[in-house]
């Protein structure tokens, strides 16, 4: 049942952050495009404004579809499970796991693209920001060249230290992808618990579970970091960066888990539709 | 064993102060066409959405087919809520393509036989059909499952009388002999002809289950009329 529900779920949400990722990708290459207009050698200073309004346009495409996708598949997961449209959704004959996870996986994998997009946006704005401005010539091949010969000169590829802050880099992003979805699903979960005002209630929770997860990161981070630092002066900044990144994994994880549990024990247990 | 559904002293307070059910104990035979009735507020939906498991109780429990309500009695319970739960977005097809994917006795050609029968659409956008036809939609979706139990709350409520007859047309065609119809209405007088037996419920409690027979012969009335008898203002 669970590939069934996910194939209707996926068929369901596709559409909107496809067109929102859609819209950034073009709006960065509308915005990479200005770099190659006469805009400073131009008499007309217009034109200098009018470039600086399409770059913050671009920097608000960014934070726009980055909030825009999060903020779709939370009100989609509000809508199908706890309104009118949670009457069809509640009564399918499969059990709460299956439930969650067809509308957990989806939002994990739109978060993942959102972000994917956003680094190839950054990536094809600032490729054609160094092509028109410092290559003349170049194609984009050569400048990617050219950056990894720069990065192998100075050791890059070789440093454990930045590998390993890399690697955790990595994780923090995988167990932020995970974590972001969960804190969606549980909060909005825990929201349905308050009486008539389940929005008001999510977004509360929302934050309430924010808090906590901030004020945990504290506790765990400070005596990282202090033990790093006053046992042996760390070589690179890496040495202390990526134990807090592992740390920050590890406990997103955890309290993804808690939230998953939390959230399908609310829909087995105390589900309650108006 | 001939019950369907056992109801075990099953309440339902919201808020802390609100009492839908209260102790309610019950059991509903198969195959049989049973009237849910009573007046507003008298714990019908509340009853209605615990055995659909959309409602937690806050003591007692339901049984349907001697399971308590999960995937397993939702795979025998083919339910019709008072409101619309289609997504506005999806086309009709789409939509039955939906139900034979999850319920295994959904019959799609019954369905296209019905929606043929309306003239509606199968292309059609649920958001481009009126509240009338997606209503329409919605009850032959339900009623195109060869399911044990059908729940019906408040089905022509608010529908125009050839609707109406639509629908009780629909429930007696679709339905086989071995399902029971649990059907909750206000509108007594219009569905009266199709039930076998009644429960009549009023604040949370249970003041009678009886056939219609029995309320013919011993009160000497329709059960409309028993029914105005019993819950006179």
């Amino acid at each position: 049942m669970l590939g069934k529900l996910l194939k209707h779920e996926w068929r369901e949400i596709w559409k909107i952050p496809a067109i929102l990722l859609g819209i950034l990708l073009v709006v960065s290459v509308f915005a990479g495009s200005t770099f190659f207009a006469p805009v400073w050698d131009s008499e007309l200073s217009g034109l200098g404004i009018l470039a600086m309004l399409v770059w913050m346009l671009y920097y608000f495409a960014i934070i726009g579809v980055s909030i825009g996708v999060t903020l779709y598949l939370a009100i989609h997961f509000y809508k199908t499970m706890f309104t009118d449209e949670g009457y069809l959704t509640h009564t399918l004959p499969v059990t709460s796991h299956e439930l969650l996870l067809s509308k957990i996986l989806p939002m994990m994998a739109w978060q993942m693209l959102a972000t994917v997009a956003i680094l190839i946006s950054v990536a094809i704005f600032g490729s054609m920001a160094i092509l028109a401005l410092h290559s003349d010539g170049l194609t984009f091949r050569e400048v990617y060249r050219q950056i990894f010969e720069v990065l192998a000169e100075e050791g890059f590829f070789g440093n454990m230290s930045l590998i390993g802050f890399i690697t955790s880099m990595l994780c923090a992003f995988l167990a932020g992808i995970v974590s972001g979805a969960m804190m969606i699903v549980g909060s909005v979960s825990i929201g349905q618990m308050v009486g008539k005002h389940k929005v008001l209630g999510s977004i509360g929770a929302y934050f309430a579970i924010n808090t906590v997860v901030q004020i945990l990161s504290c506790i765990v981070f400070v005596p990282v970091v202090v033990f790093k630092v006053s046992n042996e002066m760390p070589e690179s900044v890496f040495d202390v960066l990526t134990p807090c990144y592992f740390g920050m994994s590890v406990l997103a994880i955890l309290v993804s888990v808690g939230l998953y549990f939390l959230s399908e024990y609310l829909i087995r247990r105390k589900l309650n539709l108006d | 064993m001939s019950e369907l559904v056992e109801i075990r002293n099953l309440t339902k307070v919201y808020d802390k102060k609100k009492t839908a059910l209260n102790g309610l104990n019950l059991t509903l035979p198969r195959g049989r066409i049973i009237g849910l009735l009573g007046p507003n507020g008298s714990g019908k939906t509340t009853l209605i959405k615990i055995m659909n498991g959309l409602l937690t109780p806050t003591e007692g429990e339901v049984l349907v087919g001697g399971e308590k309500p999960g995937p397993v009695t939702k795979a025998h319970i083919s339910y019709l809520p008072e409101r619309t739960y289609l997504s506005a977005g999806k086309k009709v097809s789409e939509l039955l393509a939906f139900f034979e994917d999850f319920y295994e006795d959904f019959r799609p050609e019954r369905a296209r036989e019905m929606l043929a029968s309306l003239s509606i659409d199968e292309n059609a956008k649920i958001k481009t059909l009126s509240k009338g036809t997606r209503e329409k939609v919605q009850l032959i979706l339900v009623m195109s499952r060869d399911a044990d139990l059908f729940v019906l709350d408040e089905p022509i409520a608010g529908v125009d009388p050839a609707a109406r007859d639509y629908i009780i047309r629909t429930i007696i065609t679709n339905y086989n002999e071995n399902a029971t119809v649990l059907l909750s209405t206000h509108l007594i007088s219009d569905i009266e002809n199709i039930l076998d037996e009644v429960v009549f419920l009023k604040e949370g409690n249970l003041v009678l289950q009886a056939t219609v027979e029995e309320i013919r012969e011993q009160k000497g009335k329709s059960v409309d009329a028993y029914f105005r008898e019993v819950f006179a203002c």
